[in-house]
């Protein structure tokens, strides 16, 4: 590990990482044991800072707006097909929480069979992924066609916010490539349209971002999906 | 108040299984310390609130991913609470930045723990800590504790944001020295 990336492993235990790096951090915590362990020994050797801390009690009506939640929850209003497939997305990542990014692209491109099979063009599919919530994006590049999809398998966007999709190529800025609100919405970009596109070290990440998306024009809000691009088979 | 470990295992794998109730004691023995946590980082109720709701149905969809060997459960429900409350401030910008805190203060707080935390390995943080330059220790506690951003850190010691980041890897790395050698 460069002395590059345990500074990162320890500014993302901190927090203080911006949407790039907190994007590259993500990857590597999923793709590099030895960077995973890093971020480990920050967790458990920060954690007592939290130990001196007077405890607050929070405000009674709290616990049923939680329990209010935990019924509802995102999947009660998506239709029936996309409950099935974020419920056999959830097993699918529980499976495969600690094998590479590859090998669980590799997963997911099995599972989605046909669609990805069968054509000569080379093909990269990337799934959006994260440590946290139960949400997942899949990102195909056909160069075929020459089309990139991103399609929200079980993601939605937080009310009045947006998800939005970065194309973050190796050493350059995030570049935004649409915004993604509900589970089922999809993006098509050319990939002419996006300049010096390169699938190797490609990374493509979902911020939260205002409604509409990132009024900047680069990424303002936290990372909430990420994940590399792997050739498919 | 926070029950001892073996009680918040047996807690977080009834709310794995969906067991309502061990969700229900869970939130009960473990929201006073992460309302806290989430407060502190907030500063505003309301925001704080709505980051500790986040904070609880995540625990409640996630809680099989817990793993023992990744740290104790007050640790793993801390961290979420941390990282929900840090998501929900750097996504406003209206919350007043807390300019008057510094490093020392925590570091006191720490010796009065008595729950929670492994005494040994909080006191060989506060040692650590203890002996990092002033600027380096408060940029590290003040990320950790208020979840200040390189920016608000720039603005509050009056520096350009890499001065920041180096002090922040330096403190990084000095600590992680020491705590190597205190291990």
């Amino acid at each position: 590990m460069t002395d590059e990336q345990r500074a990162l492993a320890g500014e993302y235990v901190l927090g203080t990482l911006d949407a790039a790096e907190r994007a590259e951090a993500e990857r590597l915590v999923h793709t590099d044991a030895a960077f995973a362990a890093e971020v480990r020994m920050w967790r458990r050797r920060l954690d007592p800072l939290n130990a001196g801390i007077a405890p607050v009690a929070p405000p009674p009506g709290l616990w049923s707006r939680i329990e209010a939640g935990m019924d509802e929850g995102p999947a009660a209003t998506a239709p029936g097909m996309v409950v099935e497939l974020r419920r056999r997305v959830g097993i699918w990542r529980t499976a495969t929480i600690a094998v590479t990014a590859l090998a669980a692209a590799l997963a997911l491109t099995l599972f989605l069979g046909p669609q990805l099979r069968g054509t000569a063009a080379e093909q990269y599919v990337a799934v959006l992924d994260s440590a946290e919530g139960p949400t997942a994006i899949l990102v195909e590049v056909d160069a075929g066609t020459g089309i990139v999809t991103a399609t929200s398998i079980a993601a939605v966007a937080p009310a009045d916010r947006s998800l939005e999709l970065w194309y973050i190529g190796d050493g350059q800025r995030p570049r935004s490539l649409g915004v993604l609100d509900a589970v089922g919405s999809r993006i098509e970009v050319a990939i002419a349209d996006i300049p010096d596109f390169s699938p190797a070290g490609a990374i493509f990440a979902i911020t939260d971002e205002p409604r509409g998306g990132s009024p900047t024009g680069d990424p303002t809000g936290p990372v909430v999906l990420v994940g590399g691009l792997v050739r498919a088979l | 108040m926070l029950a001892n470990t073996a009680e918040l295992q047996r807690l977080l794998t009834g709310t794995a299984t969906g067991k309502r109730d061990a969700f229900r004691s869970l939130y009960a023995a473990t929201s006073p310390k992460l309302y806290a946590i989430v407060l502190r980082i907030c500063r505003e109720p309301g925001l704080a609130q709505d980051a500790l709701q986040e904070t609880y149905l995540k625990v409640w969809t996630r809680a099989e991913r817990f793993r023992a060997e990744e740290g104790s459960p007050a640790s793993w429900l801390a961290a979420i609470a941390r990282n929900t409350a840090i998501d929900a401030v750097r996504r406003r910008t209206d919350v007043a930045l807390g300019m008057d805190e510094e490093g020392k203060s925590v570091i006191e707080e720490m010796a009065m723990a008595t729950e929670g935390a492994d005494v040994i390995d909080v006191q060989a943080l506060r040692h650590c800590l203890s002996g990092l330059e002033e600027k380096q220790r408060d940029c590290v506690v003040l990320a950790y504790c208020w979840g200040s951003s390189r920016e608000e850190l720039a603005e509050k010691f009056d520096r350009p944001v890499g001065t920041i980041k180096t002090w922040l890897h330096r403190g990084l790395a000095n600590l992680k020295a020491c705590l190597g050698a205190a291990a």
